[in-house]
């Protein structure tokens, strides 16, 4: 029987890194929607840079700025008294910016479009900007949501290559599913390697499935 | 108290055109902002709504400044008091009639005038849509719930952006009655943008007439339409040009062979003229058809070379008004957007005007 508290550790990573890009990623995709600013374009490559990075490179810069002689991790080590490198808040910080792309993106597409007309007409019936937001633009995008959230939470279960570089690897700290899997294959140890694959697999088979469920049975947004 | 003008002075910029325009606009009644499509009355409205912050200029509602250049102001939409309807309605799509309703109800300005929802539904004949979702409605029925909710907000004045654009003639008829129950029963002061003679002599008080992002007059209705040759009951294609020649060739069968610079038109006439005798012809522009080379095979004689001087937006949007070069002298020709779009038609192109009838014009 494999180990499931990295599986345990995987679902907290994923949880915790949605919710962070779902708080940062939405007046970030609303200010990338509505924006006529000439830094777009760059803002925008910088948020997809994640889908064609190695990890690896992310990974690298990641432990430098997080080490305690850079001001980052100096000002982590003050604040906390403890590295934040090989902690779960690098893991946190490591899959927020490498699913980055994946809150962003949908919900960048959600708010173009109809959204923004719908903004004006809620303006000259009188609703303030945060009211018309939260009144039209968030349902008419709900479709949006869904899917970003959902392709965050699964990449970040899927995550290997940053939460290996600045986690490292251990248990119960760091220690995450798919950096499991791989010791168990470097130990030969294939039976718990195969359970703790099947369980990822379903899970993140389940998850996507729920996303395509959901935008087969509703419209773009959700009726109130 | 209530507001008694809408002051305006703007300047600005877009990626096509300029909008430079003012205006005092009487709070009473129904404006018309009245012009070709591309002639910025889209533009004008959404900067009154406050859509589009201008460059430079100022707009004064009553005694609020909405907006200002030196000392800058600036009211958003939502604090104006504005009710704006769109071509397409805008209704929310995640909410249904009644939820649209509510929805600007409850932000409704509890301070203002206005008149009990059970009035407005029933005005708007509303009564068996509210439970149905905004897409399953017709074009019709989308703009008088848009029509309503605007209404509900108890707003101070009334934006109308071409309401009846997005709909085919017979649905037109049936939405026009509903705007005169609008003016007559809530009477909000309305600016109300269209392209259409007959919309605006039907409903609209006064008119601003805007060409190229200027107002180019304003005043009563009858009057600026009559100014412009665009009385209401009369077909705006009675447009016609006057050209001026001397005739050619006495009279032969009843015809008459004038010269207008190289050309030669034959008109019919009873009456006896000298060669030599300068006189001055009239020609409706819609009985000028225009073709890229000499017809042969057809009975129009009447065919002048010409040379395409200006392209212009007709006041139906169906068509389009050509202005044609001939021999120095302009010829109006007003052809369908179809026929503009098939023949290729550009400033500068060479063509042949095809005239078929033509009067002597005292």
């Amino acid at each position: 029987m494999p180990d499931l508290s990295s599986l345990w550790l995987t679902a907290r990573l994923a949880f915790v890194t949605t919710l962070v890009l779902l708080i940062i990623g939405t007046p970030l995709a609303w200010w990338l929607a509505q924006t006529r600013s000439r830094f777009k374009p760059a803002i925008e490559a910088i948020v997809a840079l994640p889908l064609v990075l190695p990890p690896t490179v992310l990974g690298f810069y990641l432990l430098i700025a997080m080490s305690p002689n850079s001001w980052l991790g100096g000002f982590w080590m003050q604040a906390t008294g403890d590295t934040l490198s090989f902690s779960f808040a690098s893991l946190v910080i490591g899959s927020v910016i490498y699913s980055f792309p994946f809150m962003i993106q949908p919900l960048q597409a959600a708010f173009e479009g109809p959204v923004k007309q719908a903004m004006q007409t809620a303006a000259s019936l009188r609703a303030s900007p945060v009211d018309a937001f939260v009144s039209v633009a968030m349902p008419m995008s709900a479709r949006g949501f869904v899917t970003a959230i959902v392709l965050s939470f699964a990449h970040t279960l899927g995550e290997f290559g940053v939460v290996l570089m600045v986690g490292g690897n251990i248990p119960d700290r760091t220690r995450v599913a798919s950096i499991e899997i791989y010791e168990n294959v470097e130990t030969l140890n294939y039976a718990d390697a195969h359970s703790l694959s099947l369980i990822l697999l379903v899970v993140s088979f389940l998850t996507l499935l729920s996303v395509f469920a959901f935008n087969r049975k509703f419209p773009a947004h959700v009726r109130l | 108290m209530s507001a008694s003008k809408l002051d305006f002075t703007l300047e600005a910029k877009f990626s096509d055109f300029a909008l430079n325009a003012a205006a005092s606009v009487p709070l009473s009644g129904v404006t018309a902002v009245f012009g070709p499509s591309g002639s910025g009355k889209t533009s004008l409205l959404y900067v009154i709504a406050g859509f589009i912050r201008p460059d430079t200029g100022r707009i004064t509602f009553g005694e609020e400044t909405w907006l200002n250049t030196a000392p800058r102001a600036w009211t958003p939409t939502h604090k104006r008091g504005v009710g704006v309807v769109f071509q397409d309605a805008q209704l929310f799509p995640h909410l249904s009639v009644r939820g649209n309703l509510d929805y600007a109800r409850k932000r409704a300005d509890q301070s203002a005038p206005g008149h009990p929802e059970p009035d407005i539904i029933a005005a708007m004949d509303l009564t068996a849509l509210l439970d149905r979702d905004p897409q399953t409605l017709s074009g019709g029925e989308r703009q008088r719930v848009a029509i309503a909710r605007t209404l509900l907000t108890r707003p101070r004045l009334l934006l109308l952006d071409e309401p009846l654009a997005a709909l085919d003639t017979a649905r037109k008829g049936d939405l026009l009655p509903f705007l005169e129950t609008l003016k007559t029963q809530f009477a909000v002061p309305t600016l109300y943008v269209s392209h259409d003679v007959d919309e605006v002599s039907r409903i609209a008080d006064r008119v601003l007439m805007m060409e190229a992002g200027r107002i180019v007059a304003s005043g009563r209705t009858d009057e600026v339409l009559s100014r412009f040759g665009l009385e209401a009951g009369r077909n705006p294609y009675e447009a016609a040009s006057i050209l001026h020649g001397e005739v050619d060739i006495a009279s032969e069968s009843g015809l008459v062979a004038v010269r207008i610079g190289d050309a030669v038109l034959w008109l019919a006439a009873d009456l006896h003229l000298d060669p030599g005798t300068e006189i001055s012809i009239k020609v409706p522009a819609r009985d000028v058809a225009i073709a890229l080379e000499r017809p042969d095979k057809i009975s129009i004689q009447n065919m002048i070379p010409a040379k395409v001087s200006a392209l212009r937006e007709a006041p139906r949007a169906a068509f389009q008004s050509v202005t044609l070069d001939v021999g120095g002298q302009t010829l109006d020709s007003i052809i369908t957007r179809k026929s503009v779009q098939a023949l290729g038609l550009k400033t500068g192109c060479n063509v042949f005007a095809l005239i078929k009838s033509a009067t002597f014009h005292a």
